[in-house]
């Protein structure tokens, strides 16, 4: 995949506060790509960096291999998706969405049949004639989605675009998205700060810290090996047991050794974390050789899982797990319950930093 | 126990109200509908013989003399006010306080002293013309005072600050983002200003000219000062007649008559405001 964005260095500073601190990343010519991180980590910043609003204060910025990082916010091919979707409230749906074609000079029979047919993608052909004020949240957000797609922009930039709207039209939307995605071939940068959002949408994630990227990679990646505790942890839940790297293994005092999936990586004597997804720790109600014993302390009952807070005997946090609804041990376990628990090491990792 | 409540509460306001405003316009009314007495009191004999002499062309020549003022200096303070009130809008929010006390300053100070500082700036021998003389740029004095041009310049003067602020609420409530997502569509800063700040912004402009215009069809006292008495606005008319013609039923027409105009523009704008806000309130 050829590149289409490349951001190369890019730093940005307000006052003393490193908004964005030498980023580099690049987004293919019909990718999906998730900018994922906390809130202040810089995501606004850098995307407005690359619309145009705001100036690196060091970096390049390439679309198509052409430096764009002088090029003023309207003469770039790139839309922006406002957070707060920026409608214009005193034109119509129609006019909204037909304004940036009006740009280009388009008119007449041309701009209404581009106008149309976008309206028609976003199923608002009904609603052309409203004004921003008689429509709803969904709606509005799929008018700004049309006033950029209409543009036929080469990439298109969204910044939260499902943040106001409520679970069940965020997930009916996510869909959505992808599909329009797939339909215009456009690439998408979506910033977004629910992980469980960029994990159904993207092909890639880049998850920022601090304005700098803690990983980037394919949401599987990111998932099965985070490369350090932050993203394991902002990505979905992790356990993580307090250890060291010994000669015959993992040693985590009150427990004993562990094997782990990147156990030769770690140095003889370096201290780390294991890291175990809640949903990759086997439970069982009879005592099997080698399990864990533990007592649960606390249980929530979710529908499909049964989320365990477990005490492991020796060791003094407690464990998540999460058991699906399916297994015969969610029938009758109790808060007191005594268990049997483990895992295999290729489901756990060690982590170091 | 709410309503009475209400009453404790807005009674005040409308007994001042009553009291200082609509008791007297009422009077006004009813006064111009009576015949003068000779020896300038008022015989209480109905009459609309005050309304017919007002649209004399000898008055209605003062009517549409005073609006042109009144229009042309709504103009310049509208051309004036809108980039400062739009800078000030733009600034950081603490700085943006200090800048609007600066712009409400003058109006704490006399009005009178404030034109009188006029005629020393405009006059023959006033700081203007001799600047311009002693850098060679004009021979003779330009007559700068005692016309039209000192009008307007004085009520301009006067009036700015109303516009400013008027302005200022509405373009401070214009989201900026409006205002990117319109570049992001490709518009220039120009196309941007005439397609989405400047109607989204048109309430401010309708209040702050409204303003403008009311406040300088009435004013007198300028005309008086600056005008050199010489160009007759409606206020300087009104004037008169209550206190130099002593024809208080006449003066009362007039009066009315202004009134009137002044609250039907401030009706229509409150109309058109309201209808607006109706149509794009932000949900
Ligand atoms: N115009 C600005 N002036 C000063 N500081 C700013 C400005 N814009 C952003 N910052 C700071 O830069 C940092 C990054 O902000 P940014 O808006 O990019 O974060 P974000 O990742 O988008 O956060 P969120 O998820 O809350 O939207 C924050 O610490 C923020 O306070
Ligand atoms: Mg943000």
């Amino acid at each position: 995949m050829s590149a289409l964005l490349e951001v190369v260095g890019v730093s940005k500073s307000f006052g003393e506060i490193a908004a964005v601190d030498n980023l580099s990343l690049s987004v293919g010519g019909n990718e999906f790509f998730a900018l994922l991180g906390p809130s202040g980590c810089g995501k606004t910043t850098l995307l407005r960096m690359i619309a145009g609003f705001e100036r690196p204060d060091q970096g390049r910025i390439l679309l198509d291999g052409i430096d764009i990082t002088g090029i003023k916010a309207n003469k770039r091919p790139i839309n922006l998706m406002f957070q707060s979707y920026a409608l214009f409230p005193h034109m119509t749906v129609f006019a909204n969405v037909a304004y940036g074609l009006e740009m280009e000079g388009l008119r007449g029979a041309e701009l209404a049949k581009r106008v149309d047919a976008v309206l028609e993608l976003v199923q608002l052909s009904a609603l052309a004639k409203r004004k921003p004020a008689q429509l709803s949240g969904g709606q509005k957000q799929r008018v700004a989605l049309a006033r950029a797609l209409v543009k036929r922009p080469k990439l298109l930039l969204l910044d939260e675009p499902l943040g106001a709207l409520d679970k069940k039209l965020r997930e009916q939307m996510q869909i959505e998205l992808k599909r329009l995605q797939q339909e215009t071939g456009i690439a998408f940068l979506v910033v977004t700060h629910d992980q469980e959002e960029a994990l159904t949408m993207a092909d890639r994630i880049a998850l920022l810290r601090a304005g700098r990227i803690a990983q980037l990679g394919e949401p599987r990646a990111l998932y099965e090996r985070p490369n350090s505790r932050f993203v394991a942890d902002f990505i979905g839940q992790m356990n993580f047991l307090e250890g060291m790297r010994v000669a015959e293994g993992f040693a985590v005092p009150g427990l004993g050794l562990f094997n782990a999936a990147n156990l030769d990586d770690l140095p003889l004597g370096a201290a780390g974390a294991l890291a175990v997804r809640p949903e990759r720790i086997a439970v069982q109600d009879t005592e099997v050789a080698g399990a864990i014993a533990a007592e649960v302390e606390g249980l929530a009952y979710l529908g499909q899982d049964l989320i365990l807070h477990l005490r492991l005997d020796g060791h003094d946090r407690p464990v998540v797990a999460r058991v699906h609804a399916a297994n015969p041990i969610t029938m009758h376990v109790a808060r007191g319950s005594r268990l049997w628990c483990g895992w295999s090491p290729a489901n756990s990792l060690i982590l170091s930093e | 126990m709410i309503v009475s409540r209400r009453i404790v509460l807005t009674g005040p306001g409308i007994a001042w109200i009553m009291l200082l405003l609509v008791i007297p316009c009422a009077l006004l009314l009813v006064n111009s509908f009576f015949e003068r007495g000779i020896y300038g009191g008022i015989d209480y004999i109905f009459t609309f013989e005050n309304y017919v002499r007002a649209v004399d062309p000898l008055y209605a020549e003062i009517f549409w003399n005073s609006a042109r003022v009144a229009g042309i200096t709504t103009l310049i303070s509208l051309a004036l006010g809108y980039p400062a009130a739009y800078c000030i809008a733009l600034m950081p929010k603490r700085r943006q306080m200090a800048f609007l006390i600066l712009v409400m300053l003058p109006l704490w100070s006399n009005y009178l002293i404030r034109t009188y500082a006029w005629i020393v700036l405009l006059n023959g021998e006033g700081l203007i013309n001799r600047s311009l003389i002693g850098l060679g740029l004009i021979d003779a004095p330009l007559p700068l005072l005692y016309n039209d041009f000192a009008i307007i310049t004085g009520l301009t003067y006067a009036y700015v600050p109303f516009m400013i602020l008027a302005l200022f609420s509405s373009i401070s409530k214009l989201a900026p983002e409006l205002r990117e997502a319109s570049t992001d569509l490709g518009a220039s800063p120009l196309m941007t200003f005439r397609r989405v700040t400047l109607p989204l912004t048109l309430p401010g402009i309708a209040a702050g000219s409204v303003f403008v215009f009311v406040l300088s069809i009435g004013n007198f006292v300028t005309p008086d000062l600056l005008g050199g008495g010489k160009r007759t606005m409606i206020g300087n008319l009104i004037y008169d007649q209550f206190l130099t013609a002593r024809d208080w039923p006449f003066g009362s027409a007039i009066a009315a008559i202004v009134i009137g105009v002044m609250m039907a523009l401030l009706t229509i704008q409150a109309v058109l405001v309201n209808r607006r806000d109706r149509e794009e309130k932000i949900a």
